[in-house]
């Protein structure tokens, strides 16, 4: 990990050239540092962290007071770090019937100031849990004393993470899962603390704003979508083309137990939504059978979208992967145990993002889980069969290679499509796309859960949602617009499609569905906006190829001579 | 180690907290004369210089060593008592 030096030196960088995020910093203790690494630490991704700090615990005065200098500043995310020293502080001065009801009172409070903040601000509340103390005023009898301190700490973390599920914009910074992993003594300095209220060890300075960064990445989009996989002594132990499949290691049996625990992992992440994929240096039959036949494999070949074993080079296979799954090097993460691939990888595709692993294997797990490399600002059950449908799309492009046409292979595709205003089941799915999406992306506007349920609430818009399916499978949700009425007109806000989908007249479709809410609600215009990002280059011409006509740098389609466009998707 | 090490070394972490190259400490230097040298920089120095040299001041005393002689004194009476102790 990055040292606070050196985040501190680069502060005198050059930040120009990066995008803006604002940001605000409230706490009750000193946040002058995380202030300093945060700024750093935006550096190294690319980011120019403008941070309005507070002066020293004006956590309430900040969010109450709507003259506040939080609110001029205007900030798109919030961080508030309140410290559990100072909460067990205040536990201190209650009487025995008040401390019965501490976390109760704190949770409201909580609430209290996220309702403040997000009626008055548009934006994302970053709250810290608290750090585990165990005062030992009851010893291991605390667990059965309702007024102890570690009682109604834990009830108040426990709270907060169902708070933060109640509230969409209110995202938890897991200090107690960073406490987990470097101790107390790695994570609290107590001189530092009595000498000027800092409560962060110098060394744990950069991983709480890795981990504050990671969170705000992720609602802006920039997250982890793919897992490449080396095989020889990265899943299993030994080598399976010299070792034959009865002498790997792997099962219960010392070293290949810790495999088998990193393969369950895996296969979690897989659960999640992370698409799998092999990348070995092997022959493919060999590299198979272990999934096929070894008894004690966690991972079967069905939990991969694509398997690539031969004798290529790792750049060539992983520029292949990236083709097939249609996705960003940015979004994957490569594992191989060995440095040499390791540094191959990072050379020649940067972007891939490919962690050290430790010379033992019984060291893969606890390392890699320190590092919070999946980090996400969503879920949605549609997430666990994503390699499903990754699948799927590998054998369309097998069955598009033996039609001579493509209007032929779209007849015969089957293709279906249900289409509706966004429903409340709909919310999390369509969030996700807008903070997921950044190639058919025409705006590339982030909303929320919460959002998207006022837009699709308000007499001002008209939301969008498709289904679309084939003989093949289920695509599910793959494409969203949203509508705003202005006078005589309607603007695209936003316009959002799944890149699996590209090519299947889906587009057009929903042109013809836009044109006639126009239509029914009298507007003669369809205005669009192109706002180019590093990666939505593939929508461009999306509205010059539609027959919209460019003016003022928008996009006008007159609605009174349009002609439906042709497509093969029936409606369900 | 001897005195003019802990110096020279007091002096690499000088230009390190401060990220400045150009800054050129004497015996007698202290906030007064560095600008940068305010209480949270100072903090941060003293940890810098208690990694590097292992060793730990106490929460009392880090609040007096407000010049660099004070500190490189301390840091040296700390090796001493450190090599007395392994010896």
């Amino acid at each position: 990990m990055i040292d606070f030096l050196t985040l501190k030196k680069n502060l005198k960088k050059d930040f120009s050239q990066f995008k803006k995020i604002k940001i605000a910093l409230l706490g009750d203790t000193s946040t002058n540092f995380i202030n300093q690494a945060l700024k750093g630490y935006g550096y190294e991704v690319q980011k120019d962290f403008e941070i309005y700090e507070a002066d020293y615990n004006q956590v309430e005065r900040q969010i109450f007071d709507p003259t506040s200098e939080l609110y001029k500043f205007a900030p798109e995310f919030v961080i508030i770090y309140n410290s559990s020293a100072k909460l067990q502080k205040q536990f201190y001065t209650l009487s025995a019937a008040e401390k019965k009801n501490f976390a109760d009172k704190t949770i409201e409070n909580i609430q209290d100031l996220y309702n403040n903040l997000t009626s008055k601000l548009k934006c994302k509340l970053i709250f810290f849990n608290y750090r585990e103390i165990n005062d030992n005023i009851f010893g291991n009898y605390a667990s059965k004393v309702e007024i102890s301190y570690p009682y109604q700490l834990r009830k108040i973390n426990f709270e907060l993470m169902n708070l933060s599920q109640r509230s969409k914009n209110l995202f938890i910074l897991d200090l107690l899962g960073l406490q987990s992993h470097v101790g107390n003594k790695g994570l609290f300095d107590a001189i530092s603390y009595v000498n000027a209220d800092i409560v962060f060890h110098i060394d744990f300075l950069p991983v709480v704003v890795k981990n504050i960064t990671d969170i705000i990445l992720a609602i802006n989009g920039t997250i982890k979508k793919c897992l490449i996989l080396d095989l020889d002594n990265t899943l299993w132990g030994g080598i399976i083309g010299d070792d034959g499949i009865e002498n790997i290691q792997i099962g219960n049996f010392k070293i290949g137990k810790a495999f088998t625990d990193f393969q369950l992992w895996i296969k979690q992440l897989k659960e999640r939504g992370i698409i799998l994929a092999v990348c070995s240096k092997n022959e493919e039959q060999i590299a198979r059978e272990p999934f096929e036949n070894h008894p004690d494999m966690v991972l079967s070949i069905n939990d991969f979208a694509i398997f690539v074993a031969n004798w290529n080079s790792k750049v060539d296979n992983i520029k292949y992967i990236q083709e097939v799954l249609n996705i960003g090097f940015d979004s994957m993460v490569f594992f191989d145990d060995s440095p040499f691939e390791r540094n191959v990888i990072r050379q020649h595709l940067p972007e891939v993002t490919v962690p050290e692993l430790p010379k033992d294997p019984a060291l893969y797990l606890s390392y890699l889980q320190t590092l919070n490399l999946f980090e996400t600002a969503s879920f949605a059950e549609e997430d666990e069969i994503r390699t499903k449908q990754y699948q799927e799309e590998t054998k369309r492009a097998i069955e598009l290679k033996s039609f001579t046409s493509e209007e032929d292979f779209l007849k015969k595709l089957g293709m279906g499509t249900n289409m509706r205003p966004f429903e409340k089941f709909d919310y999390p799915r369509i969030a996700q796309l807008t903070q997921r999406s950044n190639q058919f992306n025409l705006r590339t506007v982030r909303y929320t859960e919460e959002d998207i349920k006022q837009l699709a609430e308000s007499p001002e818009y008209f939301t969008l949602a498709f289904n679309l399916s084939d003989k093949f499978g289920d695509y599910g949700l793959i494409s969203v617009a949203i509508l705003k009425k202005e006078l005589n007109s309607l603007f695209i806000d936003t316009w959002i499609m799944s890149c699996r989908v590209l090519k299947r007249g889906m587009e057009n479709l929903i042109l013809n569905k836009i044109v006639s809410i126009a239509n029914e609600n009298d507007a003669e215009q369809i205005i669009g906006e192109y706002l180019p990002t590093q990666k939505n280059g593939i929508v461009k011409n999306l509205y010059n190829d539609l027959g919209f006509l460019e003016k003022d740098n928008k996009w006008i389609l007159e609605t009174k001579n349009y002609l439906p466009k042709k497509h093969f998707i029936n409606f369900s | 180690m001897e005195k003019e090490k802990v110096f020279i070394e007091v002096q690499v972490i000088f230009n390190d907290v401060f990220s400045d190259e150009n800054i050129i400490i004497t015996e007698n230097s202290s906030p007064s004369d560095i600008e940068a040298w305010d209480s949270l920089q100072h903090i941060v120095l003293l940890l810098t210089i208690e990694k590097k040299f292992n060793i730990k001041f106490h929460s009392s005393e880090t609040q007096d060593l407000n010049s660099v002689k004070l500190i490189c004194n301390r840091v040296y009476e700390k090796l001493i008592s450190k090599t007395t102790i392994v010896n």
